[in-house]
């Protein structure tokens, strides 16, 4: 059986699968980058830019295996660009500010407060998944049952629309106690096709 | 150190004398900064409710999907394989429609990427093309007729009473403008290159919030009850019956707001209300929020030359060449490359109305020398070509 996996959806570029993404990630990665940057302003642009560069750089998913551990070093490394930028317009004018930014660089760069964020992170969105709305769960859904195989999935449009609705409802029904099973592979990518 | 005080130090509510004594205590060793960095992140990771609560998903949803737009508009003129021979084209394209494809490095495989065509999307996701001499019937999520196109103009009606909001998006691409009424009265013009995200019907009780990716301007139907809000990247307009422009395209340096009637409050995005004082803006006056500095400027303008484009005018005063060619690219549907960077910082006076991309720049032409060549769609300007170096 050949089985399609959340991040399968990401590299086709499905849409349904990104917006799934932004909303389980976007208030995180935002309060992260907050707490890098000390500016909601510059955190908002920042993460708007992760999220794009996850969307640019599809193909790149291939080579990925944990997607918390993707967008979690992509939005540190992004806030530490973005501090080195404002190193680089304030190296004029306000020469105080670079001990403070030197700082801010080695906090992000602190090896065991970056795995407590991490792990954090991965703890919060495990609860977020749930919490999703209808549409975005049934990405989640919809990557299995793309992943049935052809037998199956002739079975299921044999039934009558009633029965596949029952059946979307009861996989929705007992989402929590899937998620709970499938959320390793839905978000550490380990499947070869 | 008391990890109370750390932790005030991060919160940010210590005294300056404070902070400078969790100062020192952080540089006096490598094993104190280490402590600092493990209290910091478990502060940041006890406190992940505070920015959930605060911020507007949907709003963060909606830029994200016009940020992949708009890349994947960048990326289209880029690799553009369609030559469209250039026509005359005057201020409004009719029947424009070409479908691109792009070969998907690798696979192989075609994917329709996006056509010239206005679009209206709906709460459902599905996407109706808009046709200028069509006529569609827009219908809500169940099924409901509750808008009709009418010529240039899209008609919501407040007939069938909602209530929960349900929000359509209407995208109108480079080269075509379209017109909108809500089901409120309100019209709105979209310029080029835009995108809007509205109610399909207002909620009694509840503000009025639209949604500006692009430039747009609005005639708001007085509702004192129910505020007017303009959501963009960078300012958030609050109205309360009156006439006036946003433009807010992401690839310009700043959001901006005119004022040509009534009056209108703004602020900057991301600061609860209230938290700072909001800006009274009034007739004839510019609000331009420049996305460098992250603030409010005010300034006197001249409404014609901002509003002329609604009809079908470009009016330029005192406005950088590079400016200047990001109106025209949208204006035109045409990608412009400019070699001859001396011209960028120029600044010109000019008025336009049906003319051809091709008259426009000879017109500029004539103040200041250059050279360009206009190869369907994409136009390059060049340093002109007998220019003698000075001796």
């Amino acid at each position: 059986m050949h089985s399609i996996f959340f991040i399968d959806l990401l590299k086709k570029g499905d849409e349904e699968a990104y917006e799934a993404l932004f909303r389980l990630y976007y208030d995180k990665l935002l309060h992260i980058s907050k707490g890098y940057l000390g500016s909601m302003e510059e955190a908002e642009d920042i993460v708007q830019n992760v999220f794009l560069k996850v969307w640019e750089q599809k193909d790149k998913l291939d080579k990925i295996n944990n997607v918390n551990n993707y967008l979690y070093t992509m939005t540190k490394n992004a806030c530490l660009d973005q501090i080195k930028h404002r190193k680089v317009k304030n190296l004029y004018s306000h020469n105080y500010y670079q001990g403070n930014m030197e700082a801010q660089c080695r906090f992000i760069k602190d090896e065991s407060a970056s795995l407590l964020l991490e792990n954090e992170l991965n703890k919060k969105i495990r609860n977020s998944i749930e919490l999703l709305p209808e549409k975005c769960k049934n990405v989640f859904i919809k990557s299995r049952v793309e992943g049935l195989s052809n037998r199956e999935v002739a079975q299921i449009l044999n039934l009558s629309k009633r029965t596949v609705d029952n059946h979307i409802f009861n996989a929705l029904k007992h989402m929590k106690f899937h998620l709970k099973d499938f959320l390793p592979f839905f978000l550490f990518f380990s499947i070869l096709a | 150190m008391d990890k109370e005080k750390i932790i005030k130090y991060i919160r940010g509510t210590s005294t300056p004398a404070e902070n400078n004594a969790v100062k020192a205590w952080i540089a006096s060793s490598v094993e104190n900064e280490k402590r600092f960095h493990w209290i910091k992140a478990e502060y940041i990771a006890s406190t992940f409710d505070e920015t959930t609560k605060r911020i507007d998903l949907e709003k963060g949803i909606f830029q994200y999907k016009e940020n992949i737009r708009q890349h994947i508009e960048n990326r289209r003129k880029k690799v553009k394989i369609t030559t469209l021979k250039y026509a005359a084209m005057s201020a409004v394209v009719f029947g424009l429609g070409c479908v691109l494809y792009l070969v998907k490095g690798g696979l192989g495989s075609q994917v329709e990427i996006t056509d010239n065509a206005i679009k209206l999307e709906l709460e459902s996701g599905n996407t109706q093309v808009i046709k200028e001499d069509g006529s569609i019937l827009v219908l809500d999520s169940e099924g409901r007729e509750i808008g009709a196109q009418k010529g240039q103009s899209l008609v919501y009606s407040n007939k069938v009473v909602k209530e929960v909001l349900e929000y359509n998006t209407l995208r109108v691409p480079y080269g075509k403008r379209f017109n909108l009424l809500l089901s409120d009265g309100t019209r709105i013009i979209l310029n080029a290159g835009t995108s809007l995200k509205y109610p399909i019907q207002f909620i009694k009780g509840s503000k009025r919030e639209v949604f500006l990716c692009g430039e747009a301007f609005f005639e708001v139907a007085k509702d004192s009850s129910h505020p007017f809000v303009v959501n963009t990247k960078g300012l958030d307009v609050n109205v309360l019956g009156t006439r006036f422009n946003v433009s807010a395209y992401p690839e310009d340096s700043k959001t901006s707001t005119v004022l040509a009637e009534g009056s209108v409050r703004v602020h900057l995005r991301g600061r609860k209300e209230g938290a700072e004082k909001p800006i009274l803006l009034t007739p004839a006056h510019m609000a331009a929020w420049e996305k460098s500095q992250n603030k409010i400027k005010v300034d006197p303008v001249d409404v014609n030359e901002h509003i002329a484009w609604v009809s079908g005018r470009l009016v330029f005063k005192s406005k950088p060449f590079s400016e200047i060619l990001k109106v025209l690219e949208r204006h035109y549907n045409v990608s412009i490359i400019n070699n001859y960077t001396f011209l960028n910082d120029q600044k010109f006076l000019a008025k336009f109305d049906s003319e051809t991309i091709e008259e426009v720049l000879r017109s500029f032409q004539t103040s200041e020398d250059f050279s360009f060549e206009i190869n369907g769609n994409k136009i390059e300007i060049n340093q002109p070509l007998k220019h003698e170096p000075m001796t």
